[in-house]
């Protein structure tokens, strides 16, 4: 009966495709709207917390700069490697600590230019970041401490600049020759601070000093040997901070200090915040949507009145007519929040290719599950009111109908 | 064996703050294997008749047993049962949903059939041997618009039968056909009764198609004016009746 019912449904459906197409646009245009949206929030904070917990459990971030501190102290302000090793040095349970900052410059080798994003850091930063080199090796401690012109590049940098065997090769950086050391291995994504690690140029963090100054924006990254009280370790690092820039008691911190656990959290609010209001301004538009339904099942069954009789002559009691137009009312939704939900992923897809670095889609389960429930709950319940008017017919004036 | 059993039946509508009484105390009685034709003018009452007996309607008073069941009890979905297991139309307009084939129009029934469902391919089966035996084997897959009019009543015809029924209806059967068509819709339903002992009942205005029949009831004013049977049983009993 229930197999009977759906067919039955579909080929109604597909007498009016045109028709069904239009009713169900509210429903599509809805869903295509969750399911965009979603998709790129998602996305975003996806790459985000996957970054992040691709970290490792214990992290830490110093931000220079303090919003509530005064306009003298955030102009001033800057974390610097004398910082990373000021908290290496203080800090017990700190594992290491390495400075970067964001540069943006072009690298040229013979007459080739690719713009690289330059990230300057300690020899601390392969085991720290969890990326190591693919080929060659990363500087030394000596070679930061010597400021050497060395660098790794990021594979989709060495790749622009057609390097096949990079290592020995010079780059001119800054207006001077580095020499290439090392090829990093691949890891999509972007860092903490925006950069995407396959386009960087890793620099030793004091060569990068001798061309330019540490921007505000820059920031520690510190890996943390024990998590079990990182209340307390931000503490001891805010201290040892406090110290190594020799601010005063009474004076305010001119960093910030944010753990990872915070960082997930707030990106976790700001998606969940941007989510539901879309999901309320959708609402608006899936019950537009079901009002269409409603209206075109109306229209069927005022259409349709000599069918309903013909099946009631034969035997068909009212639930089975009534049961008959709900299934067709919700595939109708269900249809609409298929076509929506795949409308929408390729307009997620299309956005994220459009906008240049912008983390790909990430659609999950819950979304299309709610979008398919959603969809075909609309149907059932706009189909209600046609599908009981269906149900309520009088056989013989239904037969009668012209 | 008698079918149908009609003591009284009344059937009254509210028409503008008017009682109109479209039936009036109706008594019938039809045994199985009867044919037999209601007769009377447009008003007289015979459609209303058939909606009763056909289980589409409830009287508002009187007493209808059908086989045994007491109709006259009965809710809409119970009704629905009984039309779908004991009642088979045939309607003047055919009643075919027009954008199924005759094979999908002819199973229809048996998709709302509860007591002893069939499977799929069961139905189809015994859609396609109703179909043979009304003449149309080769048209299983036409949709109705693309049958002439006798094929179109033989698939209503066929359908009417899918399901066995207690009794089939027949209103104004002819009615939509040329006089040829009339002819083998007639024979065909001659046929059935004659030689299958349907139980067939002729709603008609056509005093041809009545003839045809063993028995006229006809009415007027929603009174029954004659039978023929209670006629000839007055006159003859047959033998053995009591």
């Amino acid at each position: 009966m229930w197999r009977e019912t759906v067919v039955l449904a579909l080929a109604s459906i597909g007498q009016n495709r045109l028709r069904a197409f239009l009713t169900t646009l509210g429903i599509i245009f809805g869903v295509m709207a969750v399911i965009a949206v979603v998709a790129i929030v998602q996305g975003v904070f996806y790459v985000y917390t996957s970054q992040l917990e691709g970290l490792g459990a214990g992290f830490m971030f110093v931000v220079s700069g303090n919003p509530q501190a005064t306009e003298k102290i955030r102009q001033s302000s800057y974390v610097t490697a004398e910082d990373a090793l000021a908290v290496e040095r203080d800090v017990d349970d700190v594992l290491a600590v390495t400075p970067y900052f964001f540069d943006q410059r072009k690298l040229q080798l013979r007459g080739q230019t690719a713009d690289a994003v330059i990230m300057p850091t300690t020899e601390r930063y392969p085991e720290i970041q969890n990326h190591f080199v693919e080929e060659g090796r990363f500087f030394t401690a000596l070679e930061l401490r010597t400021r050497a012109r060395v660098v790794v590049l990021g594979p989709d940098l060495a790749q622009k600049l057609g390097l096949s065997r990079a290592v020995g090769e010079k780059v001119r950086l800054y207006g001077v020759p580095f020499t290439v050391i090392g090829v990093m291995e691949e890891k999509n994504g972007i860092n903490a601070l925006g950069q995407q690690f396959d386009q960087a140029a890793v620099i030793p963090h004091s060569t990068a000093l001798l061309f330019s100054s540490p921007m505000r924006g820059g920031m520690l990254l510190i890996k943390l040997d024990n998590v079990d009280d990182v209340d307390r370790l931000k503490e001891e690092v805010r201290r040892a901070l406090r110290r190594s820039h020799r601010i005063s008691v009474g004076e305010a911190d001119d960093f910030q200090i944010v753990t990872q656990s915070e960082i997930i959290e707030s990106v976790g609010k700001i998606t969940g915040i941007a989510t539901w209001v879309v999901m309320a301004i959708v609402g608006v538009a899936l019950l537009v949507g079901g009002i269409g339904i409603m209206n075109i099942m109306l229209v069927s069954v005022t259409e349709r009145t000599r069918e309903i009789g013909i099946r009631m002559a034969v035997g068909a009691r009212r639930q089975d007519i009534l049961a008959q137009f709900l299934v067709e009312a919700s595939l109708l939704g269900l249809i609409g929040g298929v076509i929506g939900i795949g409308i929408g992923y390729a307009v997620s897809w299309l956005v994220t290719a459009v906008v240049p670095e912008f983390p790909p889609p990430h659609v999950p389960m819950w979304a299309i599950v709610l979008a398919f429930v959603f969809s075909a709950s609309i149907g059932l319940i706009f189909g209600m009111y046609p599908a009981a008017r269906a149900a309520r017919l009088d056989p013989i004036e239904a037969l009668r109908y012209e | 064996m008698t079918l149908v059993v009609a003591r009284a039946l009344t059937k009254t509508y509210r028409m503008g703050g008017e009682t109109v009484r479209a039936l009036d105390g109706v008594d019938l009685t039809i045994d199985k294997g009867e044919l037999i034709a209601i007769v009377g003018t447009s008003g007289s009452g015979k459609s209303t008749l058939m909606n009763l007996l056909g289980c589409l309607d409830t009287p508002t008073s009187g007493i209808y047993h059908l086989a045994g069941i007491s109709v006259d009890q009965l809710d809409d979905e119970q009704l629905a049962e009984v039309r779908n297991r004991h009642i088979g139309f045939v309607f003047q307009s055919f009643h075919l949903l027009a954008r199924q084939s005759a094979l999908d129009n002819v199973v229809l029934p048996l998709v709302y059939r509860r007591t002893e469902p069939l499977a799929p391919e069961e139905r189809r089966r015994r859609a396609r041997a109703v179909l043979d035996k009304v003449g149309l084997g080769d048209r299983m897959q036409h949709r109705p618009t693309e049958l002439s009019g006798g094929q179109r009543q033989r698939v209503a015809i066929a359908r009417a039968l899918i399901n066995d029924p207690t009794l089939l209806f027949a209103d104004e059967p002819t009615g939509n056909l040329d006089s040829k068509t009339s002819e083998e819709i007639l024979a065909l339903l001659v046929a059935l009764n004659r030689e299958h002992g349907r139980t067939i009942v002729i709603v008609t205005h056509e005093p041809d198609v009545a003839r045809r029949c063993d028995r006229v009831v006809q009415l007027k004013d929603g009174r029954v004016l004659h039978d023929s049977r209670a006629e000839r049983t007055a006159v003859a009993p047959p033998p053995g009746a009591p």
